[in-house]
């Protein structure tokens, strides 16, 4: 069975009454594997991984993951954010201060399995991304990549069917970050799932995707391969 | 050994908790809190009923009888309220029933009160003038109406501090917050501090205060045994000593 | 005079009337927190109006609300044989009037202040909106409602106006600490009162400083 999972998306949003002000109109369309969404800050790239979330609400649009809709302005349809299978991590990472790195690791993993086997995939993926150690320990005590590396791992255990991530590794050193973007590609590559990553870092968009939606003033200005259109900067 | 006490006070009173007949609900108006000290235990003495008083504001009350408050027998300032529960419905009116006309006296902490009038009151020294809120207490309405008789109503009344009742009027003055308080004589008489002076009956319209047996306590046959105590001569006494006189009646003392 | 009775009766009633405000009001806090609802300014102000109104007035209103010739009075009377009012259930709706708007703010204020990508965080990892408030918001905002319950609590057992109103202020039965101090005041003993009033402070105060201790919350430090 080769049917691609494609994320696509069609949004516009406007505020015009509340600051900061903006007006977005996109029609995106992505397909397995890494997806960068590059442009400036203020081009509207956090609020697109919101809005295809399922954490803010477009004025208009139509979301669809693989063969379901997820949102439609038309039919009135808008399936709430736990029921999209849309993994997000933000740029603030936003572990739970309050639970230990497995609690938060397990807290996305399907509650359909029990307890026991809850906690044991969580431990897999804190493994798998080098923070075994940061089990019992609470996000207070993480360091930047240390953290990275947990919401990281609590996103993908949640067997997520499309994964967003906002401006990664944009709050560790060059080494860091070059390393975990190593490693990201080793991590998403076996799920063939979309993955969509939004910087402004051009270096890191070279580095990791293939395909690249630039975005500017909340309109998309082109796509095409990195290399055409992120070119090395003379 | 303090825990000691406090335990078998604990055990105590878990164990009163056993009455076997109903209580006596009585709400009566606040300046009868004093006669009633002594009332209880002289009732008790013929009638070993649990008696439960709460006394308050008459209108305060009266409103809580009409919403159906559980007491067997209410004792209002006035008649007013008392013709106030019977209209609602929850008292009896064959049963109303004067008990006392209220008395006005000024009433002040110190020992030099006998000579005082409305007029007196007219002095500087007198800051402080406390009576009862005459929008809704009896005595207060006669304060009020004693002062503007006697002509001195518009200088005093810019000193005027009220009290929520008559009860807490003379708390006014006995705290030292006000110089002076026109309470009922039964405060006065009741209070072991203080001297007064009785105010002119003529000065204000009798404050005749009513009592009436009420409909949703649990108790009634009680209430009626107390009304009759009331007004019995070892009843009367009782009143007659804390300043509850009937037309005609004198005080047991002199002042 | 027993002074042990008003006194048992006042923490009774102050319990019961705090856990009763602390489920309504966390409720309340985390609907206006939402700020998804448009009439949540309006029902803020309508939960902290009674305490505009003088205590004895809004007694009175709710004793004719919730009294025996009221709608809900009968109903309450023919479910469980007895009344609201002047009842010590009365005494409990009072109290729990009186600390529901400082419970509900405190709520309000606190869950506002969780930051709301780690909720969004939680719906995104299949957190339904009620496990995220439950499993996130409540535990992060516990701080602020802890003082808020507190508050609650100590104004709970003061209540007074609206109490005496709804409860009447019968002995045995209705008559808590804080209208035994006030007759005590009243009647001119005011040995009495001290005493009360004195014992009555020294608990909650105990109370408040014991529920203190026991939540609080450990900082991380470096």
């Amino acid at each position: 069975m080769a049917f691609e999972a494609r994320l696509s998306a069609r949004l516009e949003l406007q505020r015009q009454l509340t600051a900061p002000r903006f007006s977005l109109a996109v029609e995106l369309d992505f397909g397995p594997g890494l997806n960068v969404l590059f442009g400036p800050s203020g081009s509207g790239k956090s609020t697109i991984l919101a809005l295809i979330a399922g954490l803010l609400r477009p004025d208009r649009g139509r979301i669809a993951l693989a063969s379901e809709v997820l949102f439609d302005s038309e039919q009135r349809l808008d399936r709430a954010p736990n029921e999209r299978g849309i993994a997000l991590v933000f740029q603030s990472l936003a572990l739970f201060p309050h639970l230990t790195g497995v609690a938060n690791v397990a807290y996305g993993v399907p509650r359909a399995l029990g307890n026991a086997q809850r906690v044991e995939r969580a431990m897999a993926w804190l493994q798998r991304l080098r923070v075994g150690h940061l089990a019992q320990r609470h996000p207070g005590s993480y360091s930047g990549g240390e953290a990275q590396r947990v919401a990281l791992a609590r996103a993908l255990a949640s067997e997520p069917r499309a994964l967003l991530l906002d401006e990664p590794f944009s709050a560790l050193d060059r080494e860091l970050a070059g390393e975990l973007s190593a490693e990201l590609s080793s991590y998403v590559a076996p799920l063939a799932i979309p993955v969509v990553l939004v910087t402004h870092d051009r270096k890191l968009a070279r580095e990791l995707g293939r395909e690249v939606t630039l975005l500017r003033a909340g309109r998309v200005e082109e796509v095409g391969s990195v290399s055409d259109l992120l070119a090395e900067r003379a | 050994m303090r825990w000691f006490a406090l335990l078998t006070v604990l055990a105590a009173s878990v164990g009163c908790h056993e009455k076997p007949a109903e209580p006596l609900r009585v709400a009566a108006a606040a300046d009868l809190a004093h006669a009633f000290a002594e009332l209880m235990p002289a009732f008790n003495a013929q009638h070993p009923v649990d008696l439960k008083l709460t006394c308050g504001a008459s209108g305060l009350l009266a409103k809580q009888v009409e919403q159906g408050a559980p007491f067997d027998l209410f004792l209002a300032a006035n008649v007013g309220y008392v013709d106030q529960v019977v209209k609602a419905g929850a008292c009896d009116g064959t049963s109303v029933e004067r008990y006392a006309r209220g008395r006005l006296v000024i009433w002040v902490k110190g020992a030099d009160g006998a000579k005082l009038t409305p007029s007196s009151l007219v002095d500087e020294r007198f800051e402080h003038i406390a009576i009862a809120n005459p929008e809704h207490a009896p005595y207060g309405k006669a304060a009020r109406e004693a002062l503007i008789k006697a002509g001195v109503w518009a200088r005093l009344e810019g000193r005027m501090v009220y009290g929520e009742n008559v009860q807490q009027t003379q708390q006014l003055a006995r705290s030292g917050n006000a110089d002076v308080a026109i309470v009922g004589l039964s405060l006065a008489l009741g209070s072991p501090i203080g001297s007064w002076a009785m105010v002119d009956e003529a000065l204000y319209a009798p404050l005749d205060q009513a009592l009436v047996v009420c409909k949703h306590g649990t108790n009634a046959a009680a209430a009626r045994q107390l009304v009759e105590f009331l007004s019995a001569p070892a009843g009367r006494v009782i009143m007659r000593k804390y300043g509850f006189l009937l037309p005609g009646e004198a005080l047991a003392k002199a002042p | 005079m027993n002074a042990l009775e008003p006194l048992l009766l006042s923490f009774e009633v102050a319990v019961l009337a705090t856990a009763l405000a602390t489920v309504l009001g966390v409720v309340l806090g985390g609907l206006l927190a939402r700020p998804q609802l448009w009439a949540r300014e309006v029902i803020d102000a309508l939960v902290t109006a009674p305490m505009v109104l003088p205590p004895t007035v809004l007694g009175y209103y709710l004793l004719v609300l919730l009294g025996r010739e009221s709608a809900i009075g009968h109903t309450f009377e023919a479910l469980t044989g007895s009344a609201i009012v002047f009842t010590r259930g009365g005494a409990v709706v009072a109290a729990t009037l009186g600390a529901l708007p400082l419970i509900s703010k405190a709520a309000r204020a606190a869950l506002e202040s969780v930051d709301v990508r780690l909720v969004g965080a939680a719906r995104t990892l299949g957190a339904s909106s009620f496990r995220a408030f439950m499993s996130v918001s409540l535990p992060l905002a516990r701080r602020g409602i802890t003082s808020g319950v507190l508050l609650g609590f100590a104004r709970a057992l003061g209540d007074f106006g609206v109490t005496l109103m709804v409860a009447g202020n019968i002995p045995g039965q209705t008559r808590t600490a804080s209208l035994a101090i006030y007759d005590a005041v009243l009647a001119g003993r005011d040995d009495d009162a001290a005493r009360l009033a004195l014992i009555m402070t020294t608990l909650a105060v105990a109370v408040l400083i014991g529920a203190s201790y026991l939540t609080r919350q450990r900082r991380d430090g470096f």
